[in-house]
């Protein structure tokens, strides 16, 4: 199964994102997110972050702007997610490794993920969100 | 920032100059002056204090501050209604210029439009001038989150009807409308102190290429716009004076002569409008217009815009190399990233000289010198 699939318009950047379940759609959308802040082909799992989300507006927005926040205060790169939903909160173990300038690249600077055109639909028995980040 | 330097008189230094704003302002992900560290207490009097406080740690002078929109501090300000978080991101991140599009470029002026306001501005043909592109950094953003979390509840809270979500929102006089309205101007503060610190060592850079005072180069601030900001104006409207909130969202503002918001020097021929291009082709400096207090609330285009997606870019300049390129056209780049190089480059962009035409033609700003890239550095 497709994990997800850039969108890419002259005045939108994002992804739509494709999970079997919740779970699934969060982690994903933690790989399509990355893809394009930073070239991650050859990311390793050397290293651990535990996040939780939760408050105001959408869990799956949300989870994925304090991953950016965790990005720009540790430089840290999730190669990886694992994800638990819990009512209104998401927990998140992430593995990956901490920013190098001598070996990753970085594609751009994004500054959120918006709730610009987020939609999370049900699609043949999977789960598809489109999302819109403010580069 | 203009110059007292000619073309002529910079040449081949323009590579020394770029190599040397490289190493002296902090740009790309992770990057910061290490000689720089700020407490909690330090980034309070930041976000309260904006550019005053960078003048009075000795980043700049007083005369600087004549310079920037709101002499560079909103008073709105409350430190307090900016979260922890957005401390934190704050807190490594002050001087720094960030990635994406932000730049500080050399450039030369190559074409005068209007005399009378170039004289103004201190504008002349063939001068250096540098252009600097950057704001609240991670900061800013942090504050948008919070607060978008808070109106997402408000916009319910209000019974506001959102056509996009991402325009929830609250009334401006609600606390939610004042709290969100003092964060924002904080991270207003810490834009205006970021650039404030950036032209600071862009004089000390000038000074260390050039080994004379920064004084003797003549480096002083045409003036520092916002494009992303909204602000308490008075505006006529159906024939009365209103105050109102006007949001510039990739706008800028264009007051006219005679508002008194505008510099007393730049009062005759109305506010500097600065318009920055792509990195091969040009740059403008327009000024405002009454034209512009009448239809747009005193407001005009910020930059060129896209007229290629990020994606495109990268796949066009793989295997290119679009600093050798630019060099070809005598644009010396120097980048933290290949990556944010390949998707700034020039054809991703529309044509900004077609764009201040239009805005010129319009009557919303009105055309004052036309500068070309020499360098620039970009994070």
């Amino acid at each position: 199964m497709e994990r997800y699939r850039i969108i890419d318009h002259e005045a939108d950047t994002g992804f739509e994102v494709y999970g079997r379940t919740m779970e699934e759609l969060f982690q994903n959308g933690v790989s399509a997110l990355f893809s394009l802040i930073i070239e991650t082909d050859a990311l390793r799992p050397v290293a651990e972050k535990r996040i939780e989300a939760g408050g105001n507006g959408e869990l799956f927005i949300n989870f994925l702007n304090d991953i950016i926040y965790l990005w720009d205060t540790t430089g840290f790169i999730p190669a990886t997610a694992s994800v638990r939903i819990k009512g209104r909160s998401a927990e998140g173990l992430l593995k990956g490794e901490f920013f190098d300038p001598a070996r990753h690249v970085v594609r751009q600077e994004v500054k959120a993920v918006t709730y610009h055109k987020f939609w999370i639909v049900e699609e043949k028995g999977a789960l598809k969100a489109t999302v819109i980040v403010d580069v | 920032m203009r110059s007292v330097l000619s073309v002529r008189e910079v040449g081949v230094k323009v590579r020394d100059i770029i190599d040397r704003l490289f190493i002296n302002i902090p740009s790309g992900v992770g990057s910061r002056r290490k000689d720089l560290k700020l407490g909690r207490r330090d980034l309070e009097k930041v976000l309260a204090k904006g550019a005053q406080w960078a003048v009075e740690q000795g980043y700049g002078t007083e005369n600087d501050t004549r310079f920037i929109e709101d002499n560079g501090r909103m008073s709105f300000a409350d430190p307090e209604n900016v979260s922890e978080k957005a401390y934190e991101r704050g807190k490594d991140q002050l001087g720094t210029l960030g990635s994406g599009n932000h730049f500080v470029e050399v450039g030369r002026i190559e074409e005068i439009y209007d005399e009378e306001a170039a004289e103004a501005f201190g504008l002349f043909r063939d001068q250096v001038t540098v252009m600097v592109h950057t704001g609240s950094r991670g900061l800013g953003y942090q504050v948008c989150d919070d607060y978008i979390r808070q109106m997402m509840k408000a916009s319910e809270k209000y019974g506001i009807a959102l056509p996009d979500r991402q325009l929830c929102c609250a009334p401006f006089g609600s606390p939610e409308g004042q709290r969100y309205f003092s964060a924002m101007a904080a991270a207003a503060n810490y834009a205006f102190a970021n650039r404030q610190m950036i032209t600071h060592w862009v004089r000390e850079t000038f000074e260390q290429v050039f080994r004379t005072g920064a004084g003797r180069l003549g480096l002083s601030l045409v003036y520092d716009v916002c494009h992303n900001i909204a602000k308490l104006e008075r505006h006529v409207v159906k024939g009365r004076q209103s105050q109102l909130c006007v949001h510039r969202k990739g706008a800028t503002r264009s007051f006219a002569p005679g508002n008194a918001e505008v510099p007393e020097g730049y009062r005759k021929v109305g506010q500097p409008v600065l318009i920055p291009g792509d990195m091969g082709r040009a740059s403008y400096v327009l000024c405002g217009t009454g034209r512009a207090m009448k239809e747009t609330f005193g407001s005009t285009c910020h930059g060129a815009g896209r007229v290629m997606s990020r994606g495109e870019a990268l796949r066009r300049t793989k295997g290119r190399s679009v600093q050798k390129e630019l060099e070809e056209s005598n644009v010396y780049v120097r980048a933290a990233s290949r990556g944010t190089l390949g998707e700034e480059m020039p054809e991703a962009y529309k044509d900004v000289s077609k764009v201040v035409q239009v805005v010129h033609a319009a009557g919303i700003s009105r055309l004052v010198a036309k500068i070309v890239p020499l360098g620039a550095i970009k994070g």
